[in-house]
């Protein structure tokens, strides 16, 4: 190198020999420009100047012990709601900002890759592609993709070294033996972050998978069991401390309540539930039926254990039409998406369902299958447009939260539709608010946000305006109607419920009509699950067998549940029971959260209360 | 409760990170990098002819003659709230990656000279006063025993090449830092230039500590360019380089020696975690083969093998992720002309005639260099000697002869004796400090001693006055002058006098007339109180010997005859009073009439007791006389007889020795020491 070096300097020079006099001040103007680039070691972080909001002093420290003491490798397992993202995403723009990163992946669950796209650009100003399908370019130096995705292409993604990987959600591949755990592993990797709230999910060997996957501290299983598990019990640890303080050296795990100077508001739900009147009950009642009705047809049509499948399943095929049996299923599975939509409607607005009802009799119409039912169709359509004249009794008891509250807040609801029907009902009372769409372009968007900072009072909103915008200006959230996955009830409620809440406590209302199916789901889902209580992390992965990922976060599978539930036992206390005995399982699995927590991995600051 | 003990333990043994502290610490330079990066955008924008103004913390660049600004730049977070529409310049941005990408383009060769404040066309003395402002201030004048004139200027521009090299240790972590070498174009030999090239480089290196120096495109005085050599810029690169080499592999080793001892535990988790699941296997292969599994012991196998190639892969990756790397990017070079021989031919014209002298122009700090004296100080107030030396007042003498200015530079000599100044013409060399080799081997005319025997030039330490007569005669030329062996006195030849007992020489003063024998004896040999000499007391001598040979005397003493060792008693020697216990007893020694305190054995003394009462004679071992005597009788020498002497007290002055006329008798010629009335040779009556 110094020969070359030497060479270079004699080229230059030659140059300098041969040029005129001048350029002196561009010349130290560029000593002082390499100067201010010059960065080293990590005693302050330099990057925080390039975000779109300042660090807390937990995430900061967070960087610091990771950068400083543990060379860029961590298991980031704070509490859910600390900002792990932050932190992770923090740590990769000091070490890329020191030219010490160039080639980095971010490994995410797919229903998170589309958060974390947006964090990167909203927060961070960096743009990184997302590989979302096998068609993805997998040679590119930084992307984002899905831990499904990696393993499935794992050739592509070991075949060169990285400088960073980060793993999100990491507790997915804690299994030792999954493919996934084998990916990573493999993965020549110079820094490495996994992020989990849970490092011990279910069992003792969860945690010493997610360590030995970063740095084998606790040597072989053999001799981890031996120092720490419990004979006959695959949870209990033998020495929680010791395994903490072993911990230490590559885990950052604090709990909210541990952080000093952080305030997480309290959570406040108010559930109003209000009676349709007779009109209304009329019109609910008879929809519903005909969506029983038709949804049980077409569930016998798909069974194949039922006695009477094959005839169900010919039924099915004239009286919808279906030209080939090899678009049967996926018919099938469209029609009875349709109706669990109308359901959903029905529970949210008559005039959301309308619109739903018109499309069905104009695809009947046009398609000609079904034709039976477009007389019943239209019947239901008069019926709505009368109760469309007048307020629901849901929009009046809007009106009357709406007039009791003192602060600003978000009506959330999932229709366009009802956002629509709302909107026209408080503009004609005068109604200070602002309406907010996933039609809106971006400009818009940003336009309708500072109004809302500003002026407004209200913002309307579908659940475009639940990911990735930040409402903490108002402490308050009404649930015009309430998505029965709880995923997106905590992503609308996570819009206010933020680190930078100023208010103590965070209300949230959901309008419920009783006795309706919409009763049941928040009964059962949200109480059980607790998602009005607290944050829950990662609940795609808990709700695990009733959630059917998808990359938008919408999972299917679980209002299939629910439907077919709902038109197995009506509208009745079995209902309940059923809904009850599919939702144990995830009880079951936050309750041994909070138990491991306590048991194993905060047994610590326990300690120190006591 | 043992649990909470542990849990004490534990708290204090994790390392907890200060970063409230460290973030304290590291604020300030944060920024300090943050005004650096808004002077890197103003200077910029400057350079390329926009207008630049600020206003808390944002940045508007306007073109000339506009009204609204065509950029708008913050640099903190802070500030890009304030100023949303203003684009926010980091270290991690873009914009800034731009603008050093630009930069880089024009700055990348530069040419130009180091600018100085100075019109040649003034009067010198107009100048000198005001170059040397500082020196009135002090309250020092410029004070120089002549007039000063001005002969004109003469510049020589010198070449320097500056080089900017970033370099970058990577590893884990990085370290980058910029190297800025400053080499000069030059060889000092093949121009016959007399400066320091150093010290300009060392002045260039504080000159260029700024992250602005200011530069010029136009040559400051007409002078003259030093052609840049090209030679001696191969020979200084390739030194500069591995210069630069030493100092990253220095640094090098720092962070290796940090990291190593991170890899080296990493490796040893690694090993450690690898080592226990391959003797897990191996057991399991053990109790596979006494079981004779075949198809598990072949899985087993597949997997040990894996597992090795897994520990080989971690071990690998552990190895390279802190692999150390320096990695070297040459940035830019520039040439900065420096005149560094740069000065002012000065005449002063003195009482002892027209002397030449170069005063240097410093243009690092505006000022001319006082010129240096022979001793290396620079001259504030001088004086300009008769062989037409410039030296400083305290470098320059008057001969004390001729009262000529005399300075170190010329042959200028210091008396010996009395340390006064003296020229060349007017110093005399002693011959024997010559011989002997002596540096200090000048004499003024005043105290030299020229040798009536030999005729030889002498300081007064290698010559001497005859104690008798007065001559002038060597000291260590035995045919010249005697040293008396009690007195240490010299006495010319015919002045000596000869001891029949010990047949040694001394002087008049110490040899005494036997009243007995008549034979003229030294002190050491005759009992001067009853003039007998040591032959003729021999009867009472013989029996002190007996007494020591035998040992048979046991002779009480009384107590006041020893002295008592707790006393002190006072000695009074030239005004001053010293105290000294009483079995130390001054005796003065030699001629220079050194005071030494004597410590004498309690057990000599007893004999010396001894020996007195037996011979009966008064105890005089307070002079050295007496000494001399007893070192005689016992035959031993001062330590023998454990007679250690201390550091002498005091020195006292020389003695001017006088001349003392002895009465002669005008008849008969001849002289005696005591006064006579009547002369004892002749009968001749001498006074009346």
């Amino acid at each position: 190198m110094p020969e070359e070096l030497e060479k270079q300097v004699l080229e230059l020079f030659k140059n300098v020999q041969n040029s005129k006099f001048g350029n002196s001040e561009w010349f130290f103007l560029l000593e002082l420009a390499q100067r201010v680039s010059l960065i080293s070691g990590f005693q302050f972080l330099l990057s925080t100047e390039d975000f779109n909001f300042s660090l807390f002093p937990h995430q900061e420290k967070a960087v610091l012990q990771v950068l400083q003491n543990m060379q860029g490798s961590a298991l980031l397992a704070d509490e859910v709601g600390l900002g792990k993202t932050i932190i992770a995403l923090t740590i990769l723009s000091e070490l890329k900002i020191r030219n010490l990163v160039n080639s980095f992946i971010i490994v995410t669950p797919s229903s998170l890759i589309n958060q974390w796209h947006n964090e990167l650009i909203e927060k961070f100003n960096l743009e990184i592609p997302v590989i979302a399908t096998g068609r993805g370019n997998f040679n590119q130096s930084q992307y984002i993709t899905t831990i499904n995705l990696a393993t499935r292409y794992s050739d592509k993604i070991l075949s060169k070294p990285w400088d960073m990987v980060i793993i999100d959600e990491a507790h997915r591949v804690k299994n030792r033996k999954s493919k996934g755990w084998k990916f990573l592993n493999q993965l020549r990797k110079k820094y490495m972050l996994l992020l989990t709230a849970t490092p011990m999910e279910n069992y003792l060997k969860d945690i010493f998978s997610l360590v030995t996957l970063m740095k084998p501290i606790f040597g072989s299983y053999k001799q981890f069991k031996k120092e720490y598990a419990v004979p006959n019990d695959k949870r209990a640890c033998n020495n929680p401390l010791q395994l903490r303080r072993e911990l230490n050296q590559i885990m950052i795990r604090r709990k909210r309540d541990e952080i000093k100077g952080i305030f997480f508001p309290e959570r406040v739900a108010n559930t109003i539930q209000f009676e349709m009147d007779e009109a209304e009950w009329k019109f609910y009642n008879t929809v519903c039926d005909y969506i029983c009705t038709s949804y049980d047809e077409l569930e016998k049509g798909t069974d194949k254990n039922n006695i009477e499948y094959k005839e169900a399943k010919s039924k099915l095929i004239n009286k919808y039409s279906i030209p080939s049996k090899r678009y049967f299923n996926r018919k099938l599975w469209l029609h009875k998406f349709t109706l669990m939509l109308l359901q959903r409607r029905i529970c949210s607005s008559t005039v959301a369902a309308d619109n739903t009802i018109l499309k069905m009799i104009s695809s009947r119409k046009t398609n000609k299958f079904d034709t039976a039912s477009i007389q019943i169709l239209e019947a239901f359509h008069n019926l709505a447009v009368i109760l469309n004249k007048r307020e629901s009794s849901k929009l009046i008891n809007l009106k009357k939260i709406l007039d009791q509250i003192p602060h600003k807040c978000v009506i959330f609801t999932e229709f366009r539709d009802s956002l629509d029907y709302i909107s026209d009902h408080l503009k004609s009372e005068d109604y200070s608010f602002i309406k907010f769409s996933g039609e809106l372009s971006s400009t818009k968007r940003a336009e309708v946000m500072k109004k809302f900072w500003d002026e407004k009072d209200i913002m309307l909103s579908t659940d475009a305006g639940s990911e990735g915008i930040n409402l903490q200006v108002a402490n308050t959230i009404i649930n015009f109607d309430l998505p029965w996955n709880p995923m997106r009830i905590e992503q609308r409620i996570g819009r206010v419920y933020r680190l930078t809440q100023k208010s103590k406590k965070v209300y949230i209302f959901n309008l419920t009509t009783k006795n309706t199916i919409e009763q049941y789901v928040l009964d059962l889902l949200y109480k059980k699950i607790g998602v009005f209580r607290t944050i829950l992390g990662d609940l795609n992965h808990i709700l695990g067998s009733l959630i059917k990922s998808n990359a938008d976060g919408r999972s299917t599978k679980l209002e299939g549940e629910i439907m077919k539930y709902f038109v197995k036992y009506g509208h009745s206390e079995k209902l309940r029971n059923e809904l009850e005995k599919l939702i144990n399982p995830v009880v079951d699995k936050i309750e041994l959260q909070g138990e491991i927590s306590e048991k194993v991995l905060d047994v610590e600051s326990l300690i120190e209360k006591y | 409760m043992k649990r909470n003990k542990d849990y004490i333990n534990y708290n204090k043994n994790s390392k907890e990170l200060n970063i409230e502290k460290n973030l304290d610490q590291f604020s300030e330079m944060l920024g300090y990098k943050k005004n650096n990066l808004s002077d890197l955008v103003k200077r910029y924008y400057n350079y390329l002819g926009f207008i630049v103004r600020e206003t808390e913390g944002l940045l508007e660049i306007y073109k000339p003659n506009s009204l609204y600004p065509e950029f708008k730049y913050v640099f903190d977070h802070k500030s890009s709230l304030r100023y949303p529409e203003a684009e926010l310049i980091t270290y991690n941005n873009k914009k800034l990656e731009y603008f050093i990408n630009e930069i880089s383009k024009k700055g990348r060769i530069a040419k130009a000279f180091i600018p100085f404040e100075f019109d040649p066309i003034h009067s010198f003395d107009e100048m000198f006063n005001n170059f040397f402002e500082f020196f009135k201030i002090s309250s020092k004048k410029y004070v120089i025993n002549g007039e000063i004139e001005s002969l004109g200027y003469y510049i020589k521009y010198i070449p320097f090449l500056i080089f900017l090299l970033k370099v970058q240790i990577k590893s884990i972590e990085s370290i980058a830092f910029i190297e800025k070498p400053i080499i000069p174009l030059i060889d000092p030999d093949r121009e016959n230039i007399n400066f320091d090239v150093n010290h300009y480089k060392n002045q260039l290196i504080k000159y260029f500590d700024k992250l602005n120096p200011d530069l010029t495109n136009k040559m400051p005085i007409k002078g003259e360019i030093l052609e840049v050599n090209e030679k001696t810029f191969a020979n200084l690169i390739h030194k500069t380089i591995s210069d630069i080499e030493l100092s990253t592999r220095k640094q090098k080793t720092i962070v290796m020696g940090r990291l190593n001892e991170v890899l080296r535990k990493e490796l040893d988790i690694v090993e450690n975690y690898y080592k226990q699941r391959i003797e897990d296997i191996q057991a399991r292969i053990i109790s596979a083969n006494e079981r004779n599994k075949k198809e598990t012991l072949i899985e087993l196998k597949t997997e040990f093998e894996m597992i090795k190639k897994e520990r080989d892969f971690k071990i690998n990756e552990y190895k390279n992720i802190y692999q150390i790397n320096s990695i070297y990017d040459l940035i830019g070079a520039s040439m900065i002309y420096v005149p560094a021989i740069f000065y002012f031919n000065c005449k002063i014209t003195s009482d002892y005639g027209i002397l030449e002298k170069k005063f240097e122009y410093d243009i690092f700090n505006n000022r001319l260099i006082p010129i240096k004296c022979s001793c290396g100080k620079p001259i504030l107030q001088g004086k300009v000697c008769q062989n037409l030396h410039l030296s400083r007042l305290k470098c320059s003498y008057q001969c004390y002869e001729c009262n000529n200015e005399i300075c170190d530079s010329c042959n200028m000599n210091f008396c010996s004796a009395c340390g006064l100044p003296m020229c060349a013409e007017h110093s005399y060399e002693c011959e024997n400090c010559k011989k002997l080799g002596r540096i200090n081997k000048w004499i003024c005319k005043i105290h030299l001693l020229i040798c009536e025997e030999c005729g030889k030039n002498l300081c007064p330490e290698c010559g001497a006055y005859c104690l008798t007569c007065g001559k002038e005669i060597c000291r260590n030329n035995n045919n010249c002058g005697i040293e008396c062996k009690i007195c240490n006195r010299y006495t010319c030849v015919e002045h000596s006098v000869i001891c029949t007992y010990c047949e040694n020489t001394y002087c008049s003063e110490d040899t005494f007339e036997c009243r007995s024998c008549h034979e003229i004896y030294c002190r050491n040999h005759i009992s001067i109180k009853k003039k007998i000499c040591s032959t003729c007391s021999l009867a009472s001598r013989e029996k002190f010997y007996n007494f020591i040979r035998n040992n048979k005397a046991k002779l009480e003493l009384p107590e006041f005859i020893l002295p008592k060792t707790t006393e002190i008693i006072e000695l009074s020697i030239k005004r001053k009073k010293y105290k000294i216990p009483l079995n130390q007893q001054k005796i003065k020694m030699g001629e220079n009439r050194q005071i030494r305190v004597f410590v004498i054995n309690k057990n000599t003394d007893k004999f010396i007791i001894i020996y007195n009462k037996k011979t009966e004679e008064e105890i005089m071992y307070r002079t050295p006389k007496f000494l001399g005597k007893f070192i005689n009788i016992f035959k031993k020498n001062k330590i023998g007889l454990k007679i250690i002497p201390n550091q002498p007290i005091v020195i006292t002055p020389k003695r001017k020795y006088i001349e003392i006329k002895k009465p002669t008798c005008p008849l008969c010629k001849k002289s005696f020491s005591e006064d006579y009335k009547i002369c004892p040779y002749c009968g001749e009556q001498l006074k009346r």
